[in-house]
């Protein structure tokens, strides 16, 4: 079999990554530039910042991964890169940048959706196999879709406001933690027991996600406790937090396997690092006789790879975009 | 010899071939989106005109003041064709430009508008700039140009590029953008 490399190019919000991925599977090499100190002393990603930090680091991050994986740009097959949703200014320096490439050396370019790029994360580690469900939460993203065979997938349910993580962000900032607030939380909760009465996420029968009814309950009860001159336990407040937001997925995936028979429950998104969503969503799973397959770390926060990785079924379909195509900061997995 | 400048300071996208320092193509287009039509113009003129992009030696942006947005995809677009070709680029900011661009023989001051205000260079009757590159607000362009004389919205005259001392070498992995205006964080 001959083998396909692919130059993936991912720079939708705060990372400038680039990889270079054979078959869809290996990884050559891939180099991460990430902006998170920079970001961190205002307190979230600074769009404007963000698209400076890309621009300048953009041929760096790419010498030093041809560089890790001894190959030239000659050698690739194609030019993959991330054309949304993200962050509009940061995404349009990436897509210009694969289009750079693509033209030079007269390559095939593919634009590759984000979301579709943390699914196919799996399939670096563990092969996806269908009919699956995925579970896609991040910073951004909350959503459930059901796939039957590659690149087909039916929504089910997404987040009618904030995106988990977008949540615990958030719940981070009302606790004066540092930026990002995740990981801290998930810290901070082991630590914790569930103290706090905070509201059960609204089973209303759909595969919806809400989580803005959630947070403001946590920012009401921490104005509460601080007018009664209460100090706020804050591993107990992170674990009871982190328990609702949890719930409120499991609740969904409960349903969708009842509805659903699935081979596999993939995880995808930066919150899929966390330790404690997937202890619950292997409890849930194992009910129903689902594999639960996340990515390592490395591979389900934003990364170059996995765009790599979805990028093949579309190199061996022959889908490639033109050198007109532009970046879209909106954009449906199903679209 | 042939380079190719990238100018994407404004809603004007300009692409324009040099053989041996005059100007051998120009391809212009009002655009919305430069991102949409930065590298078609590109393979486009080169196409029109018969020269293949290895045959380019050197490359050279108008790295702003100007659209934030548009600068940074003119200088990413120029470095990385410096970085795949192994050639030089220069850059020449939008306000230089449009000083050799007039004939002027007295003091005068350059001036690029944005949606709250002005980009502003000094330069002598010799178009040497007098002092560092500024942004004020439409009130305070009011009064400043009735002490100046002003020149903005003139044709640029691309010939002359190579003829004033503007063009600045530059180093692919060190090139910025001229941003001039600060951004809230860093006020």
């Amino acid at each position: 079999m001959s083998s396909t490399k692919i130059l993936a190019i991912e720079t939708s919000c705060d990372e400038t990554s680039i990889a270079i991925v054979e078959n869809g599977t290996k990884v050559l090499a891939m180099t991460t530039n990430t902006q998170i100190s920079t970001h961190a002393k205002y307190g979230g990603v600074v769009p404007e910042v963000a698209s400076r930090m890309h621009a300048e680091n953009i041929t760096i991050v790419l010498n030093e991964t041809l560089e890790k994986a001894n190959l030239k740009l000659e050698e690739m097959d194609a030019i993959a890169v991330t054309y949304g949703p993200g962050l509009l200014g940061s995404l349009l320096v990436g897509v210009n940048f694969a289009k750079t490439l693509a033209y030079i050396y007269n390559k095939p370019l593919i634009a590759v959706n984000h979301l579709i790029g943390h699914i196919y994360a799996n399939n670096l580690e563990n092969k996806l196999e269908f009919p699956l469900l995925t579970l896609i939460v991040s910073g951004g993203h909350t959503e459930l879709l059901y796939m039957t065979d590659e690149y087909k997938f039916k929504l089910l349910g997404e987040t009618l406001d904030d995106a988990i993580g977008e949540s615990f962000d958030k719940v981070a900032k009302v606790l004066g933690l540092p930026y990002p607030g995740g990981p801290i939380i998930e810290k901070l909760a082991k630590e914790g027991n569930d103290f706090y009465k905070l509201p059960l996420p609204v089973n209303d029968g759909t595969y919806n996600f809400s989580y803005s009814g959630l947070k403001s309950s946590v920012l009401n009860l921490v104005n509460n406790e601080k007018m009664h001159g209460k100090e706020i336990r804050k591993e107990d407040l992170a674990y009871s937090f982190q328990k609702r937001a949890v719930e409120e997925v499991c609740i969904k995936i409960n349903k969708a396997l009842d509805e659903y028979n699935v081979k596999q429950l993939v995880v995808a998104g930066g919150v899929s690092a966390n330790k404690y969503l997937k202890e619950k969503l292997e409890d849930v799973c194992q009910k129903y006789n689902t594999e639960v397959t996340i990515p390592s770390i490395l591979y389900c926060t934003d990364n170059a790879a996995m765009i790599g990785a979805a990028a093949y079924y579309l190199y061996q379909k022959k889908i490639y975009a033109d050198l007109d195509i532009d970046a879209c900061s909106y954009l449906n997995i199903c679209d | 010899m042939y380079s190719l400048l990238i100018d994407t300071h404004s809603n004007i996208l300009n692409i324009v071939l040099f053989k041996n320092q005059k100007v051998f193509g120009i391809l212009s287009k009002e655009t919305p989106s430069q991102s949409k039509l930065l590298v078609p113009l590109i393979q486009n003129i080169l196409e029109e005109k018969k020269v293949k992009i290895k045959e380019i030696s050197q490359v050279i942006v108008v790295n702003g003041p100007g659209s934030f947005t548009g600068v940074r995809l003119g200088v990413t677009v120029a470095k990385t064709i410096s970085y795949c070709l192994n050639i030089p680029i220069k850059s020449i900011s939008s306000l230089d430009l449009l000083a050799l661009s007039t004939e002027i023989k007295d003091n005068y001051s350059v001036a690029i508008r944005d949606p709250k205000g002005y980009y502003i260079g000094e330069y002598s009757a010799t178009k040497s700039l007098l002092k560092e590159y500024s942004y004020i607000s439409n009130n305070e362009f009011l009064t400043y140009a009735s002490k100046n004389i002003i020149i903005k919205d003139i044709p640029i005259n691309w010939n002359n590029i190579y003829k004033f001392e503007f063009l600045k070498d530059e180093d692919q992995y060190n090139i910025k953008p001229l941003y001039i205006k600060k951004i809230e964080v860093e006020k």
